[in-house]
């Protein structure tokens, strides 16, 4: 039986790229519409927790580390991850809370507008945290997209005769 | 032997950082350009006011008014309402009505939106450019943390060299 084998570089690379087009196309309610909003929100929260155990060992290598000596970036990042994933669980348990289309009927009553503006607000916020996590993984983004996406020589890249090995991430902990 | 060196591509840095302002330049002229910075501190307001407004009895959102920034509703709109029912003003339409024995059965965004015929269940084309400013901000966001961390890479660097002949010496 010929076995199945995933690159997880290929893997993250494809499902972050998808989750960011997702993302800011989910921003976007007047665009997408009520029903595609909840429906492809409570996908987009499935893809979430993928983006997460993929990155298990990332976290749990961190976590443990976050008190010793470990590189200022690692220490940001994790602070920034952690901060996305209370917003992104605020954002998902706010958006099935107050969900329309879906027949999740709450009962919530007056405090719906409030969670509504919760909703909004965190979703926002949102966006300025997925900004910034971006912003903080370019180099692996840029790495693994010119070999993954583009498989293409780009003119600031010298020879591989010249210059054998750029800038290829060494470590086996993918980057969260 | 084949040494590991990391690169930098200055060049590939500053075409992404080029393309990122002509864009941000295009969302601007075209009225896509919501800084979500703006849009959390008017939720936040937006709250504080209506929690003032529903704790003392009862207040009215008129939602009719045509925005100005491609049918998209902005919050800052609201906030204009809501500012002018605060100072006295009464509402003409009132398609939403928040008392504060009421649920609230409509969404903030849904209100005042001046594309009619709204279909919840289609994709709106003709908000793709908020899509766009969307996915233009993750690239910004990007485009600044590159130049911070050159910035606060050269500084680093430069502390080093002065420490280390101080150091030897």
């Amino acid at each position: 039986m010929k076995k199945l084998s995933i690159n997880p570089n290929k893997l993250n690379l494809f499902l972050d790229i998808s989750m960011a087009l997702i993302f800011a196309a989910m921003m976007e309610e007047r665009f997408t519409g009520l029903r595609i909003h909840e429906v492809v929100g409570i996908g987009i929260a499935v893809a979430f927790l993928t983006h997460i155990l993929l990155h298990w060992r990332w976290v749990v290598s961190v976590t443990r580390q976050f008190f010793a000596k470990i590189l200022h970036e690692s220490r940001l990042n994790y602070v920034l991850n952690l901060a996305l994933f209370i917003d992104i669980v605020v954002v998902i348990v706010t958006g099935i809370l107050i969900s329309r289309t879906l027949n999740l009927n709450f009962g919530l009553g007056d405090s719906q507008f409030s969670i509504q503006l919760i909703h909004i607000l965190s979703s926002y916020l949102s966006l300025v945290i997925v900004g910034l996590h971006v912003g903080l993984h370019w180099k692996w983004i840029l790495t693994h997209s010119q070999k993954y996406l583009f498989n293409i020589r780009l003119p600031w890249r010298k020879s591989r005769a010249a210059q054998p090995i750029t800038v290829e991430s060494s470590r086996n902990i993918p980057q969260a | 032997m084949a040494s590991k060196r990391k690169t930098t591509p200055v060049r590939g840095i500053i075409l992404f950082i080029v393309i990122v302002a002509i864009s941000g330049y295009a969302l601007a002229a075209t009225n896509h350009f919501d800084n979500p910075f703006a849009e959390i501190s008017d939720t936040v307001s937006m709250g504080n006011l209506l929690d003032g407004q529903l704790g003392s009895g009862a207040a009215s959102l008129d939602t009719t008014t045509a925005n100005t920034q491609a049918g998209k509703p902005s919050i800052g709109d609201l906030m204009a309402q809501d500012t002018s029912l605060t100072s006295g003003a009464k509402a003409v339409d009132e398609n939403v009505t928040i008392t504060s024995g009421d649920a609230f059965s409509a969404s903030p965004l849904d209100a005042g939106n001046g594309d009619a015929g709204h279909d919840e269940n289609s994709i709106q084309w003709s908000q793709i450019g908020d899509v766009l400013f969307d996915l233009w901000f993750l690239c910004a966001a990007t485009v600044f943390v590159i130049i911070m961390q050159q910035i606060v890479g050269s500084i680093i660097r430069g502390l080093k060299r002065r420490t280390r002949p101080a150091l030897a010496a």
